[in-house]
This record gives structure tokens, C-alpha cells and sequence, in this order.
């Protein structure tokens, strides 16, 4: 998938500029600094929001995570990359936002009217049928599954992202994808075998 | 190694993460067992369904939001609370409240970021009579109506905006194209006290109006004593002026300025934007 070369672009782009201080300039609440940090990064934190929180809110939590990272700035050692901190505080933030609204049903992208003004034939009903499945299970679990499947983290990093201990996060795995499974053929997914 | 050991390791298996020697033993294990064999097919089927997953670009304006927000909390004082309040917001406006919640977001993002409109101090920018304001104050109302107090106290004449260049000696940019989604109601080249500008009244499908006036001036004292947010929007430097139920944005245009009023949300200033900047490569 794309994604991971996206990510890896990323990678490299932001370790240079941090090299080059830009981090530290966002810091100081160099407001021009601060959005090329945004710019260069926030493709990765809408996407995730999209997936765990649903297109409605994905927007403004992303807009979350860039509240607090620039205000947390101090905090990133630089133990861990950039991109692993980031991830993490998109995670955190969107979990958060979950437990607090537990009532509320993640929207689909199907809800999304882009979506929705594609004919029927160009629509996917395979993977909207995996968006639905995804709705259905606990949100870390979906976290876990984005981050392997769409992020394409190791598990250490997603050990870190989420803050799990590393050796529970293959169960983690497979327990998501058991039950997505469990979903899908429950909503009539014809893609096993 | 039995089955329940081998189904506890199969994601690690599938996804490289098991050392040399249990790898083997999986490996062994599912070469021998169709049941497990089968489970890892069904892992990678998955994978090739979460590789189908895509993700609609960003709204636009979102930096721009962010701007708002980071300005509002550089201010520091009651910062947590205000917070809380925005991140109440959806990005997107469906519903019938947004209007007031934009203009009630916008009001709380003020602060130090308070800019000034313009800081010429000429007689003529003043306009003493307030009638600009009665004018916004109506429009919150009734648009129709308000417009009536514009043409009771200024002169005017109705043009077709294609007609305007000849009465202003400029091609305004609605002349050029009219916003997607909108319809001309109305043009006036109007003279005010502050300069002669083209005042275009544009329907939305749903009936409800935004109003645009191109002028030479950077920014008549239109909104004297009404906060001012400064952000950038679609790559362009706006103020961003908080009214009752909707918002007010002006931004260079060229050599002139265009100034909106009854704007939705920020997507929308957004949109403008991008809707005069592309006629000014034009030109
Ligand atoms: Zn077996």
C-alpha cells in the first residue's frame, strides 16, 4: 500500500527538518515553523482519525493532536522517532475520545457523501463491508489492526504507540482479526478462499 | 507444539515477528495442519481487504482552524475551558446550529490576536452614522431588508456585474466568475464614505445569501469595535470578524479587497478564497 511509502517520506522529511531545528522552533510558538510541521505530518494523524473516530469527527481531533503537540513539545525526548510520539498522541487522543462518547456510533465512510456520489459499481463493497466490521470491535483493538495493517508498524513501534507491553501484541493481533473476521462473514464477506 | 499453541502465534508468524527457531516450529506445525494453514490463509485475505481501505483527503481549512485555535491558546488565560468548547465542534457543518456555534467559536478565539482592521485615522473612514452597522445588525435578520439600508443612505446604481468595470474602471473579480454553488441576487456599484465599491448579493442553493463587496480601500472601518481574528486561509491572509450568527472575512485581493459577510464557517471562507484567487491568476 501506498501509505507506508507516504509514512516513510514522512520519516525522512521530518528527521531532516529536526535536524534543522525545526522542532525546536515550533517550541518557541514559531507559528510558520509550527505549520510546516503540520503540513508535512498531518496526512498521517487525519488517516488514523478517520479509521478509529469516524470521517465526522476526524477533523477536529486531528486538529486536537496538534493543540497538544505543540504544547507537549517540551516533553518529546527524542528517544523514541517523531513519527512513533505523533502516532502515539493521535492514538491517545483518539481512544480518549472514544471512551468518552461510548455511546456513539462510529461513522462510516459510507456516510461520507463523496462516497455516496460514486455509482454503485465503483463502490467497494468489499472493504466497506471491513469498514463496518472494524466499527464493531473494541477501538484498541482497531488501533492495533490500523496501525499493522494500513501504518504497516512493526511491533515494537506499535508496542510503544499504544503502550503495550511487546510481546502482547501479536495476541492483540490476532485476536482483532479474528473477531474482524467473525464480523465480515457475519455481514456475508465472501473473501475467505 | 498443539494447535492453540500454534493459533496464539500465528499473527507473530504472519507478521515476521517470531525469532529463527519458533518460526520453524510454526512453520513445520502449518505445513502439517490444514486447520491452522487455513487460519493464516484467512490472516492474509484480511490483509488484502485492509489494503483496499482508503481515506478521503483532509477537508481544506483545517490549518487554517488550527491557526485559530493555536492563536486562542497563546492567549493562556482560560485556555482549558475554551478548549473544551471548541473541541466540542465538528469540523463539518451539517447541522442547523452551526452558524451559531462558528460565530460563538470565533468570538471565544479572540483575544491578543486582536488586530485592527486599518489604522488610518481619516474623517472619511469613520462612519459616524453607524449605518454599516445597522446594516450588519438587520442582516443577522433579513438580508433583504438590510439591503433597503444601504440603498436608503448611499447612492447606487444596479449593474450587471459584467457592466460594473466601466462606473469603477476595474474588472471586479465577480464579473470574472461567480462562486460555485452560488447565484448572483443583486450587484451595486454603491458609494460610501469610505470608497466606491461593487456590493453583490450571492444565493446559496438553500435560499440563504452571502453578500461580497470588492473595494480599493484595505478595509473600511465596516466592523469598528468587533474583534478581529487574523488567520490564514486558503494560503491567503484573512480577518476574520465574528457577527451574530455568521462571520464576516476580508482578504486582499489584487490591488483591492474583498469583504464577505454571512459566511458559514471557515470551509466556506475557504472556498472564496480560493474562488477570487483563482480569478486574479487569471487577470
Ligand atoms: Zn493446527
Amino acid at each position: 500500500m501506498a501509505s507506508n511509502q507516504a509514512s516513510e517520506q514522512v520519516r525522512e522529511a521530518v528527521s531532516t527538518e529536526v535536524e534543522a531545528g525545526l522542532l525546536a522552533r515550533c517550541l518557541q510558538g514559531d507559528r510558520q515553523a509550527q505549520q510546516r510541521l503540520y503540513e508535512m505530518t498531518m496526512h498521517l494523524v487525519y488517516r488514523l482519525m478517520v479509521r478509529l473516530v469516524g470521517l465526522q469527527d476526524a477533523a477536529d481531533l486531528t486538529q486536537q493532536v496538534y493543540l497538544k503537540l505543540f504544547s507537549k513539545l517540551d516533553q518529546f525526548s527524542g528517544k523514541s522517532r517523531f513519527e512513533t510520539w505523533l502516532y502515539r498522541l493521535a492514538t491517545n487522543e483518539a481512544l480518549q475520545f472514544l471512551r468518552k462518547n461510548k455511546n456513539r456510533k462510529t461513522k462510516t465512510l459510507m456516510g461520507d457523501p463523496v462516497n455516496q456520489d460514486q455509482p454503485e459499481s465503483e463502490r467497494d463493497e468489499q472493504r466497506e463491508l471491513l469498514e463496518v466490521a472494524m466499527e464493531r470491535i473494541d477501538p484498541e483493538l482497531r488501533s492495533i489492526f490500523m496501525l499493522r495493517e494500513v501504518e504497516k508498524k512493526s511491533y515494537r513501534e506499535i508496542a510503544e504507540i499504544v503502550g503495550i507491553p511487546e510481546g502482547t501484541v501479536g495476541s492483540r493481533l490476532t485476536r482483532a482479526r479474528r473477531e474482524l473476521q467473525t464480523h465480515l462473514v457475519e455481514l456475508g464477506w465472501e473473501g475467505l478462499q | 507444539m498443539n494447535c492453540s499453541q500454534i493459533q496464539e502465534l500465528l499473527s507473530d508468524y504472519y507478521d515476521r515477528e517470531l525469532k529463527e527457531d519458533v518460526r520453524q516450529h510454526v512453520e513445520a506445525h502449518l505445513k502439517a495442519c490444514d486447520r491452522c494453514a487455513e487460519s493464516l490463509a484467512a490472516f492474509e485475505s484480511l490483509s488484502l481487504l485492509a489494503g483496499k481501505l482508503s481515506t478521503p483527503s483532509p477537508p481544506a481549512g483545517m490549518w487554517c482552524e488550527l491557526e485559530a485555535r493555536l492563536q486562542k491558546e497563546s492567549q493562556g488565560t482560560g485556555s482549558v475551558v475554551l478548549l473544551e468548547e471548541k473541541s466540542r465542534l465538528p469540523f463539518r457543518w451539517y447541522g442547523r446550529y452551526s452558524r451559531v456555534i462558528t460565530a460563538a467559536v470565533l468570538l471565544l478565539a479572540v483575544g491578543i490576536g486582536y488586530l485592527n482592521f486599518t489604522g488610518k485615522e481619516h474623517g472619511a473612514h469613520h462612519h459616524a452614522d453607524g449605518v454599516f452597522n445597522q446594516y450588519l445588525t438587520a442582516f443577522e435578520k433579513n438580508p433583504d431588508s438590510a439591503q433597503q439600508i444601504l440603498l436608503k443612505h448611499y447612492q447606487y446604481d444596479p449593474v450587471q456585474p459584467q457592466q460594473a468595470a466601466r462606473l469603477l474602471g476595474y474588472q471586479p473579480a465577480i464579473a470574472q466568475s461567480v462562486p460555485a454553488g452560488y447565484e448572483v441576487q443583486s450587484s451595486y456599484v454603491m458609494k460610501m464614505p469610505c470608497c466606491t465599491c461593487l456590493q453583490t448579493v450571492c444565493k446559496r442553493k438553500d435560499g440563504s445569501c452571502i453578500v461580497i463587496f470588492e473595494h480599493d480601500d484595505e478595509t473600511p472601518e465596516w466592523f469598528e469595535g468587533q474583534p478581529k481574528i487574523k488567520a490564514t486561509c486558503n494560503g491567503e491572509k484573512c480577518c476574520l470578524i465574528n457577527l451574530d450568527q455568521d462571520i464576516a472575512a476580508s482578504w486582499q485581493h489584487g490591488k483591492r479587497h474583498i469583504t464577505v459577510i454571512g459566511i458559514r464557517d471557515v470551509n466556506e471562507v475557504n472556498s472564496l478564497v480560493a474562488w477570487s484567487e483563482r480569478d486574479s491568476d487569471k487577470s
